[in-house]
């Protein structure tokens, strides 16, 4: 079962639906063969067990196949549409380009999903207008709750990036520690998240890269969201969450997804926030903006 | 403290009480002690009377004392090359005598009190310590608060490998050390600008530089720019080498595609 855009764009961006291996297999060996045949270069992201049947179907060697680790790349799912462009602008020839795009898997928490589907319609917006290619998106419907399937089947071919960045997280759930700063409290910043990284267990490189990616949001919110902000910092569930809130806000939904520019300056610190980051969560409207960053106490 | 370190007072009495213990090490160590201050010698003779027998020492050489404004002419610019002969001249003579070389406690505030001279002082300090950093020539450099913009004591402070703390807040140090142009600290987007201005004043000689970041504890994107920016300056002037840099300057270049 496949829900295909009915517009004509360049992008088409579908979802495929399958109930078990075999259906899996049904869908994603001829879309690929497909491609190998028609000359294509094929993107395959698929989680290692997926990736795994598929290869038994098909010639792994072929060279039309460039494979992408999906797991951890697209933990969070805000580095995917980067990578994607980056895979897409690596075809030199400049030959068509079919991709295999499976970013929910079960066992996904809430907030990676929630992240994952919003991610789906922000592929239409950052594709939409560009050159044509094919990204089928394989969902597993024998393990997927209903909500996700259908919400999936309305997302695919979903041009609207309304509301992508509205809505509210939920709140904390864990002893919050936290401050307000300005622009002389960056250190401030960086030793409340180091010290809490510690406390929680993460270890040198995954505390250095929430300090660093807490203080790049935390400047952002300096420098273009009303001159100051509030950090909290709290544990749950086996991650570290930082709570980045101040009163600008970002109208751009596609912030910090696509590589900045070297020409253009700013756009970066969000950029780098999700390269490190198990998850960023970014929701904005006129009563303020809040960047929520996620990393596992463990890589996961 | 050895070397080249930045004091920042309110009181001269505060100024006085550090380069005593600072000229106390000196006199331990066997070195020729040096104390030039604003107040006439004579004066100077009676603060620094705790050292013991002031007269004593000064007839047999052991310490120098000096009036600031005889020194060099004040609030003008001094061309730093021809200072570091001096000290450098005094250093020779002091090992000469058989002494293990030369420390000095200066109260530099007047020397930097016209705006002209500012640029030209800190270039002096950049230069002079990488003097220190390779001689047997260590300097204490006082600098009253009042006297000197914010502004200013935060560069004085930025450019010695060593301030007294959090008089001002300093957030990092660009110094030398064997060579050696050492970063040292935190350098975010609300530094970079005066981390820039200072790179620059430390590394404008033309000749191959080295940078060592081992001590340098964090750095954002911002601030790896402008490092960035200036490592490919000098790369096409004398040519520079990093080393010692930590994971996270690793990590940010790779991100940003930015080469040191």
């Amino acid at each position: 079962m496949t829900e295909a855009p009915q517009q004509e764009v360049g992008f088409r961006h579908e979802a495929f639906f399958y109930a078990d291996h075999d259906e899996f297999l049904a869908g994603t060996v001829p879309f690929v063969e497909a491609g190998i045949e028609a000359g294509e270069t094929v993107l395959i992201g698929l989680p290692a067990t997926k990736r795994g049947l598929l290869q038994r179907e098909i010639d792994p060697d072929s060279p039309m196949l460039h494979f992408l680790s999906i797991e951890e790349t697209g933990r969070n799912p805000g580095r995917l549409i980067s990578t994607w462009r980056e895979l897409l602008h690596g075809q030199e020839d400049g030959g068509d380009v079919r991709g295999l795009g499976e970013t929910i898997w079960p066992g996904r928490s809430r907030a990676e999903i929630d992240e994952c589907q919003r991610h789906e319609r922000l592929l239409n917006l950052a594709f939409g207008t560009g050159p044509a290619w094919t990204l089928m998106c394989p969902y597993d419907a024998g393990a997927l709750s209903n909500e996700i399937l259908t919400t999936a089947k309305h997302s695919h071919g979903e041009i609207s990036a309304d509301g992508l960045l509205d809505g509210a997280l939920p709140t904390a759930n864990g002893a919050c520690f936290g401050m307000d700063f300005g622009k002389a409290d960056l250190r401030h910043v960086r030793q409340l998240v180091s010290k809490r990284a510690g406390t929680a267990g993460l270890d040198i490189r995954r505390t250095e890269d929430l300090v660093l990616a807490a203080c790049e949001v935390a400047t952002n919110s300096i420098q273009h969201g009303g001159g100051e902000g509030t950090l909290l910092v709290w544990y749950e569930d086996g991650k570290l969450i930082c709570d980045v809130r101040d009163t600008g806000c970002i109208t751009d939904p596609l912030v910090g997804r696509e590589r900045p520019s070297i020409d253009r300056p700013g756009g970066r610190g969000l950029w780098i926030a999700n390269q490190l980051c198990d998850l960023v969560q970014i929701r904005s409207g006129e009563e303020g903006t809040q960047v929520r960053l996620q990393m596992g106490v463990v890589e996961p | 403290m050895d070397g080249h370190a930045c004091w920042i007072f309110d009181q001269q009495h505060e100024f006085v009480e550090a380069a005593l213990e600072y000229l106390t090490d000196g006199l331990r160590a066997e070195q020729r002690i040096v104390y030039v201050g604003s107040e006439p010698v004579e004066e100077q003779r009676e603060l620094l009377a705790p050292l013991g027998d002031v007269g004593g020492m000064i007839d047999k050489g052991a310490l120098q004392l000096f009036e600031l404004t005889n020194l060099y002419e004040s609030g003008k610019p001094v061309d730093p090359e021809v200072r570091v002969a001096v000290y450098l001249a005094a250093t020779d003579a002091a090992v000469a005598d058989g002494y293990t070389g030369l420390r000095v406690a200066a109260q530099a505030t007047d020397l930097v009190a016209g705006p002209h001279a500012r640029e030209a002082h800190l270039r002096w300090e950049s230069i002079a310590d990488r003097y220190i950093a390779t001689h047997p020539l260590s300097a204490f450099c006082g600098y009253r608060r009042g006297a000197l913009p914010e502004q200013l004591l935060c560069d004085l402070a930025a450019v010695h490998p060593a301030s007294n703390e959090g008089h001002p807040a300093v957030p990092f140090h660009l110094f030398s050390d064997s060579g050696n142009v050492v970063l040292a600290g935190e350098v975010d987007t609300f530094s970079a600008p005066d981390f820039d201005r200072l790179l620059e004043l430390a590394c404008d000689g033309g000749e191959q530089v080295s940078l060592d970041l081992g001590e340098l504890d964090f750095i954002d994107h911002h601030g790896l720019a402008r490092l960035a920016a200036h490592t490919q300056r000098l790369a096409t002037h004398g040519g520079c080498a990093v080393h010692n840099p930590p994971p996270v300057v690793d990590r940010l270049c790779e991100l940003l595609d930015l080469k040191l």
